[in-house]
């Protein structure tokens, strides 16, 4: 993938949202594409998306390969994925870290993976697996959990930047993933945040969520709740804040995608949600130009 | 210790709703079949309960979404 000049954001594409993102193509500067949705797809549809790909840059993404595992990524599912990023002359890709399956189970989403050395050396060994089958470098992204991943012998932050480390894969950063995460786990987002390796980032993804009761028989105190991600709810404010914050950190370009589902009826919340996040986006650079500018001024005066 | 027997177990958790049962009644029952190191013993009996069945019933509403997704050849339907 070539180095970006200029940030992006842009939304994921959906059947009932794929109307309105062909009305609006113009308001867009990119859109994510979910492989996984188009295994099965007939080749009309691949040939359709092929020729939006003709106005718009695409994202590939992919939440169900288990990249995150002890067990070696599913041979036939990563054959089915990679005959969809070569039909779609797919120039990039990213994956959750996550674990989707193991043996016979079928998780059916990207669960956390007990955060072990067996598993970072199994993250990397399943990203060079997809590269060879892909030819494409996957930017490698952080998962939402409502569980505290048993058997963990090390903290997300360093879990992932062991893995990121040992691959020199990019980082994809899901914002609402780390807010919800750091709210479900009680720290502070930007705590996490500043322990990864950002100068990696290079696509961010924002989604909604929404609180859910734990349950009495469990429950860790009364009426405790935890965040749970979706793509049907708004992206809060906070998530906003923290695009803000790692945009006055990180000096890089990125590619933003709101993941959410919807309707035409939708479509004018989700652009003002792009809205949002260029703003975001444009005032955490602004405050690190001013950082920049304060630190030379200071650097004179010395 | 066995990462891969750990992960299937951790699975099976999220989404066998007869084993995750059993599980929560009487793990050393549950455990039983597998051959699991005393450490991962201990980590699953001390497994975050709550966060155990918001976990499965998560994965659950994300299973029955609408996208098909990709297909493992000769792999049982494991939907709880």
């Amino acid at each position: 993938m070539m180095k970006q000049n200029s940030d992006r954001v842009g939304v994921t594409w959906s059947e009932g949202l794929g109307p309105a993102i062909l009305r609006n193509i113009d308001k867009l500067d990119v859109v994510q594409i979910n492989v996984d949705d188009l295994v099965h797809a007939p080749t009309r549809k691949l040939e359709s998306i092929r020729s939006m790909a003709a106005n718009l840059p695409l994202t590939f993404h992919s939440s169900l390969l288990g990249v995150a595992s002890a067990h070696l990524v599913d041979g036939a599912m990563l054959q089915q994925i990679t005959n969809v990023l070569k039909a779609l002359n797919a120039d990039n890709f990213s994956v959750d870290l996550g674990f989707a399956r193991a043996g016979i189970y079928e998780i059916g989403a990207a669960a956390a993976s007990p955060r072990t050395i067996a598993t970072v050396d199994g993250a990397t060994r399943n990203f060079e697996m997809i590269t060879a089958a892909t030819g494409l470098v996957p930017a490698l992204g952080n998962v939402a959990t409502l569980i505290n991943p048993p058997g963990s012998k090390l903290d997300e932050a360093t879990w992932i930047s062991q893995i990121l480390f040992q691959t020199k894969a990019p980082m994809l950063l899901d914002l609402y993933s780390a807010y919800a995460n750091a709210f479900n786990f009680a720290y502070e987002p930007t705590k996490f945040l500043k322990d990864l390796p950002l100068e990696q980032v290079t696509t961010i993804h924002l989604s909604g969520g929404q609180l859910l009761y734990e349950p009495q028989t469990y429950s860790t105190f009364r009426e405790a709740k935890r965040l749970a991600s979706n793509e049907t709810h708004s992206i809060p404010r906070d998530v906003f804040k923290l695009l803000e914050w790692v945009s006055a950190e990180a000096a890089q370009k990125f590619t933003v995608i709101i993941e959410r589902e919807g309707d035409d009826s939708e479509f004018p919340d989700l652009l003002n949600e792009v809205q949002q996040a260029r703003k975001a986006i444009e005032s955490g650079r602004a405050t690190a130009r001013r950082k920049s500018q304060a630190e030379f001024l200071g650097e004179m005066l010395q | 210790m066995s990462a891969p027997l750990f992960e299937i177990v951790l699975a099976r958790l999220y989404i066998d709703v007869e084993f995750r049962t059993l599980f929560l009644a009487d793990p050393d029952k549950a455990l039983a079949e597998y051959d699991l190191a005393p450490e991962e013993v201990q980590n699953l009996k001390a497994i975050d309960k709550a966060g155990l069945l918001m976990a499965s019933q998560n994965f659950i509403r994300l299973q029955t979404r609408s996208h098909g997704g990709p297909h493992r050849e000769g792999q049982p339907d494991s939907k709880a």
